[in-house]
């Protein structure tokens, strides 16, 4: 009991001093909460408009009037240039030149699907030796089709079996289904993603240097001399850093609620029960760069390092389900494949605890080892 | 733990940095209510050990007892019996100076009131009082390292280690500093003091020498003299050289050691200061030239260590 106050007052004692101190440096707040909303603005505009003016051919195989609907819909939006094709021959010889990078298949019974309340499959071939371009436009159109007609079902066509050339469609070979709901824009992709990528850059890149700091100026030293713990002083770092992430996240998702109308479909209680918990991730792993870092410097590329491979294997830039084996597994041990998949699961897919348990169980198992792992790195470096 | 057991025992402490041994098979003892004096050059190993005994650090062999606790085991229970205030002065620059005491106090625990009592207490013996409120960035160095010092006082604890207090502090604050640290002693605070102004260690009740990592004197001040530079030195003074010159060897046929001075003076060494001993060679150079004069004193604990370094430069040679 008594040896409970204590450390909860060892613990206050901590966490009050870090927020006198965030107080006084008004400058690294100020940065903290701008540059999410800022990364926001600048990489959401950066990458919606990626696919302006892309040239998209259309098979028409239907060619009644709600598939010409459809078409002069898309037309309309202004990000596509559209050619029409007559038949899969043309498919064949057009795809992945530079007036083809993508190409939409409405089936013969388009129409009569419709009208019988039936699920509708629509072709969608992607260029995907460009991922960003062809993950945007999936979105895109898969957005525009099911703004078209709700229940519509759509498929990434197996189109390698029919006679294409494989190596002029890249890499989209999968027969992978997905489920969306209708979003409204092509930014509904890339803003959970965004959402994913800023958390991370902010929390790594602020605890990275906060304990070689405190090494250099000595403090550390004089705070392990005292009955404080190590697991203490881990705490007394991110938590006052975590809820300081956690307006800024918030900020970024109102932010592009106001801006982009992109708003999560499923559980926003999940989403903000979640964030929390992968905020702290990030700031334990800039903790443990930190306490094996010689110097801010070291710290500092020492993040990079760290952080580069993660954008590259978390699904945020290409996705991870088209990697051989090895980089999936590596994605697998990254904690932001997991919060990607419950961010876009959340904004997406209208999912909640249900369907997303998994990612938020393995996501609380990263944190514990993390802290584990930090506090011991303190104890030893001490 | 009894009161006939030394507070700071330390056995055969060792600690390497890969190959390099930074502290080497260190062992003394220090009682309680002591100022203790650590003495060595840059680098010998003085914060080493300091840091090990703090539980900073973990020995690589060897072991201590601080306030009859274990440093390997018991390090946790440690840390509540110890002040330290490392040779880097270690404070919060963007809190004030009474936001650090806070900080310090809280960190054992401590009621508001009490630290504002110990406050209270500190600030004005370290004239302090009136910077309460300023941002410690903003202080001077020397206040910052008095601020220092009052924040590894504030749980009241029996052990204080200071690694250089008065490094790069004037004489009238050293002072200061020396003041604090004899109160302290006597109010039966145990106090492990480095510093490398040797000047300083003349209040110490014990000195320990170190030198690349070993312990090559241990002993008090007085003992020092005594057994590394031959205790006291009666300087004898003359206009004619020649006077000296026959005193010399008269005093060497009667078994005294003699040394020549450093300006041509003869220094006559004295192992046993007693006031007996003094009188008994005083009187022997009256009855050899009634106007000899001569002043004693003992070494200063400059010459002391410079004379044990020397001692043991070429031994070390030798190993190497
Ligand atoms: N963490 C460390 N890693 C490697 N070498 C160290 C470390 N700490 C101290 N040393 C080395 O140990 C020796 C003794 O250092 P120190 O105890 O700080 O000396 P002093 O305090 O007497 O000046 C120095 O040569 C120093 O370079
Ligand atoms: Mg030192």
């Amino acid at each position: 009991m008594n040896l409970w106050r204590e450390k909860t007052s060892r613990l206050r004692t901590l966490l009050w001093r870090e927020f006198v101190e965030l107080r006084r440096d008004r400058f690294t707040l100020t940065i903290m909460l701008l540059i999410p909303v800022f990364q926001m603005a600048l990489l959401a505009y950066a990458i919606t408009t990626d696919f302006d003016h892309l040239p998209l051919c259309v098979l028409d195989g239907a060619h009644t009037r709600e598939s010409r609907q459809l078409v002069s819909a898309i037309t309309a939006t202004g990000y596509f240039t559209l050619t029409p094709l007559r038949d899969l021959e043309e498919v064949n010889s057009f795809f992945g030149r530079e007036h083809c990078r993508a190409a939409l298949l409405i089936p013969m019974d388009f129409s009569e699907l419709i009208a019988n309340h039936k699920d509708v499959r629509l072709g969608l071939l992607l260029d995907a030796s460009d991922t960003t371009m062809a993950t945007s436009a999936e979105g895109f159109l898969t957005a525009m089709a099911q703004a078209f007609y709700r229940q519509t079902r759509l498929e990434r066509t197996p189109l390698t079996e029919r006679n294409l050339r494989p190596e002029a469609i890249g890499i989209v070979t999968t027969r992978s289904r997905m489920l969306f709901n209708p979003p409204l824009s092509g930014t509904v992709y890339t803003i959970p993603g965004l959402l994913g990528m800023i958390c991370m850059f902010l929390t790594v890149l602020i605890t990275a240097l906060a304990l070689v700091r405190e090494r250099e100026t000595g403090t550390l030293e004089q705070l392990l001399v005292t009955p404080v713990t190590p697991l203490e002083v881990v705490l007394g770092k991110i938590l006052p850093f975590g809820v300081v992430a956690m307006c800024a996240i918030v900020g970024s998702v109102v932010f592009s609620w106001l801006l982009f109308g992109v708003f999560p479909n499923g559980s926003i209680g999940l989403f903000l029960a979640v964030t929390p918990i992968f905020l702290l991730i990030g700031l334990s792993l800039g903790l443990l760069i930190s306490s094996l870092a010689h110097s801010s410097v070291d710290a500092l590329e020492r993040s990079i390092l760290i952080m580069v491979p993660q954008l590259m294997l978390s699904d945020f830039l290409f996705p991870l389900s088209l990697m051989s084996l090895p980089f999936r597994i590596i994605g697998e041990a990254i904690p932001l494949t997991h919060y990607l998949r419950i961010t876009r699961g959340v904004y997406m897919k209208s999912e909640g605890l249900a369907e997303l348990w998994p990612e938020v169980a393995i996501l609380c198992g990263f944190l514990f080892l993390l802290i584990r792992g930090v506090s011991r790195a303190i104890k030893k470096q001490s | 733990m009894s009161d006939n057991t030394a507070i700071i025992q330390v056995e055969t402490l060792t600690r390497r940095f890969g190959t390099f041994t930074a502290v080497d098979q260190v062992s003394f003892q220090v009682e309680r209510g002591e100022v203790f004096g650590f003495v060595g050059s840059n680098g010998s190993g003085k914060s080493t050990t300091i840091r090990m005994l703090c539980g900073l650090l973990a020995p690589t062999e060897g072991t201590a007892r601080v306030a009859g606790l274990d440093i390997r085991a018991e390090a946790a229970q440690i840390s509540s019996h110890l002040g330290y205030m490392s040779q880097k002065v270690s404070l919060y620059g963007a809190l004030t100076a009474q936001e650090n005491a806070l900080f310090f106090g809280g960190l054992y625990s401590l009621p508001v009131a009490r630290i504002a009592e110990r406050q209270r207490m500190l600030f004005p013996r370290l004239g302090l009082t009136g910077r309460e409120h300023m941002l410690v960035r903003e202080l001077p160095s020397g206040i910052k390292q008095r601020l220092a010092l009052a924040c590894s006082l504030l749980h009241d604890p029996a052990v204080i280690f200071l690694d250089e207090p008065t490094a790069g502090v004037d004489l009238i604050n050293r002072q200061v500093f020396w003041d604090l640290i004899r109160e302290l002693a006597a109010e039966g605070k145990t106090l492990f003091v480095t510093s490398h102004y040797l000047d300083e260690m003349e209040h110490a009740q014990h000195i320990g020498f170190i030198d690349r990592g070993k312990l090559i004197g241990f002993d008090s001040p007085l003992g020092l003299k005594v057994h590394f530079a031959g205790g006291y030195r009666l300087r004898l003074l003359h206009d004619e050289p020649q006077v000296l010159a026959t005193a010399a060897a008269s005093l060497r046929t009667a078994g005294y050691r003699v040394e020549p001075g450093d300006n041509g003076e003869v220094c006559v060494l004295l192992a046993d200061g007693s006031r007996a001993n003094l009188e008994q060679l005083r009187r022997r150079l009256h009855a050899l030239n009634p106007t000899l004069d001569g002043t004693a004193a003992l070494p200063s604990i400059e010459e002391v260590f410079a004379g044990m370094i020397r001692q043991h430069q070429p031994t070390q040679e030798h190993k190497a």
